[in-house]
């Protein structure tokens, strides 16, 4: 990484982070699935691994926040096993920003994440992670047709 | 000139100074991201970030220096103001270029050298593909042609292409004082092919008409004699280099008094290049390497 952007302070800090993620965690109780507080921590953290990962760096409060509101009610993940499924996506979000190259805004991309991992895929991150790029945003544009 | 902007400031604050000053660009780029990501996107490549940062430091550096502002405007001033005016400067600047460039498209003349030929079509292309409010410091243009006095390797962007723009038609100007014939002459004896390499036009005639001038001969003809040539060899093998280059620079005030094209900036440029000519002078066996000599009989 350049000096430059070596020296470079956080946008967000991890407390910030963890109020944003607490917010929609919170709305999320009514609904669906929840988070503890030690997950929410380690989800922060993963994210800043993920962005490492995929060589990114983050202006805001992350994705965290927007894969919960998307993911929360999601009938394809059980209790148990939510925490480990936004990991997984966290990690997969940032990798397909970078396939699909800003093709997708923030939003969109998360929206047809959570149409196809609650559709097709039937609650499979892998199935998600072989898309094409240019099948993606087709999905996410409406213009995808099954051969 | 990026970095000179984080590593002087860098220099020149102290902990406390810098940590806000990092902050406050780090801020500015957040800014940046948004307006480039139209709120799209919240994470870009590191790349992607690195370079905009870039072009932000040397917007803001480019700023300082053509208003002679003090560095202390970074901490205490409105930094997003500060670059808005920095990208209207060099918008002015992109402005005040594309006429240089004009200028050189009618006025250069290539005497048949690829490489300035490209060279001068490529420049056309940066006007088109260069991006001063997101990448102000890069220089989309292949630029081969090899300058007698190279623009620094620290400047970028508009601040490069106007810089050499600049060089190229002071060296122009100088061998359209020549004719075609005497140019295309002097460059043949020099180089044997001087249409394919990539060759330096200016050189050659500058050292002809330097080396003239020295003799006291006519510096339009641009053409040196063995006798001549003997008569400087001597001559530089008389003084240390001291003397050497105070005889040089010498030369080259009169030579840019007899062609009529003395300015600060020109005299500066031959100086240059007729300094560089030393070592060279003082390695070659002959001073048929450096003073392109006619054969006698």
């Amino acid at each position: 990484m350049d000096e430059m952007m070596k020296n470079m302070p956080k946008s967000v800090e991890d407390d910030e982070k963890i109020f944003a993620l607490a917010r929609v965690n919170a709305a999320a109780e009514q609904i669906g699935l929840t988070l503890t507080k030690g997950q929410m921590l380690a989800l922060v953290q993963a994210e800043e691994r993920a962005l490492l990962n995929a060589g990114r760096v983050e202006f805001g409060e992350g994705v965290l926040p927007k894969l919960v509101y998307a993911f929360c009610d999601s009938p394809c993940i059980a209790d148990g096993e939510y925490f480990a499924v936004l990991r997984e996506l966290t990690e997969l979000f940032y990798d397909l920003k970078n396939d699909t190259d800003g093709a997708l805004s923030d939003d969109e991309l998360v929206d047809v994440m959570a149409r196809v991992f609650n559709g097709r895929a039937q609650g499979s991150v892998a199935y998600l992670r072989d898309l094409s790029p240019d099948d993606l945003y087709q999905m996410a544009t409406g213009a995808y047709r099954e051969d | 000139m990026a970095r000179e902007l984080v590593t002087a400031p860098e220099a020149a604050f102290d902990e406390e100074e810098q940590r806000l000053f990092r902050a406050r660009m780090w801020a500015l780029l957040k800014r940046r991201v948004r307006w480039e990501t139209m709120g799209d996107a919240s994470s870009l490549r590191i790349e992607q970030a690195e370079e905009l940062l870039r072009s932000i430091a040397f917007t803001l550096n480019a700023y300082l220096q053509y208003t002679g502002e003090e560095r202390r405007v970074l901490l205490t001033g409105d930094l997003n103001d500060l670059l808005l005016k920095g990208q209207d400067m060099l918008s002015a600047l992109v402005r005040e270029t594309k006429t240089l460039y004009d200028e050189a498209r009618c006025a250069v003349r290539d005497f048949g050298n690829l490489s300035l030929r490209d060279t001068l079509r490529n420049i056309g292309g940066f006007f088109a593909r260069y991006q001063p409010l997101s990448y102000a410091h890069q220089i989309p243009a292949d630029i081969d042609y090899q300058l007698s006095q190279p623009v620094s390797e620290s400047a970028e962007g508009v601040l490069y292409i106007r810089e050499y723009l600049r060089r190229l038609l002071f060296e122009n100007a100088f061998l359209a004082r020549f004719s075609q014939a005497d140019v295309c002459a002097a460059l043949e004896r020099y180089y044997g092919d001087y249409r394919e390499p990539l060759v330096n036009l200016f050189e050659p005639v500058a050292a002809c008409a330097l080396g003239l001038s020295i003799l006291d001969g006519g510096v339009r003809t641009l053409q040196i004699d063995p006798t001549q040539l003997s008569a400087l060899e001597k001559r530089f093998q008389a003084l240390d280099d001291a003397d050497a280059r105070a005889l040089l620079d010498r030369a080259a005030s009169r030579v840019l008094t007899r062609l009529d094209l003395l300015t600060p900036f020109s005299l500066s440029y031959l100086q240059k290049s007729a300094r560089a000519l030393l070592p060279r002078i003082r390695a070659a066996q002959s001073l048929s390497g450096v003073f392109p000599t006619v054969n006698q009989g």
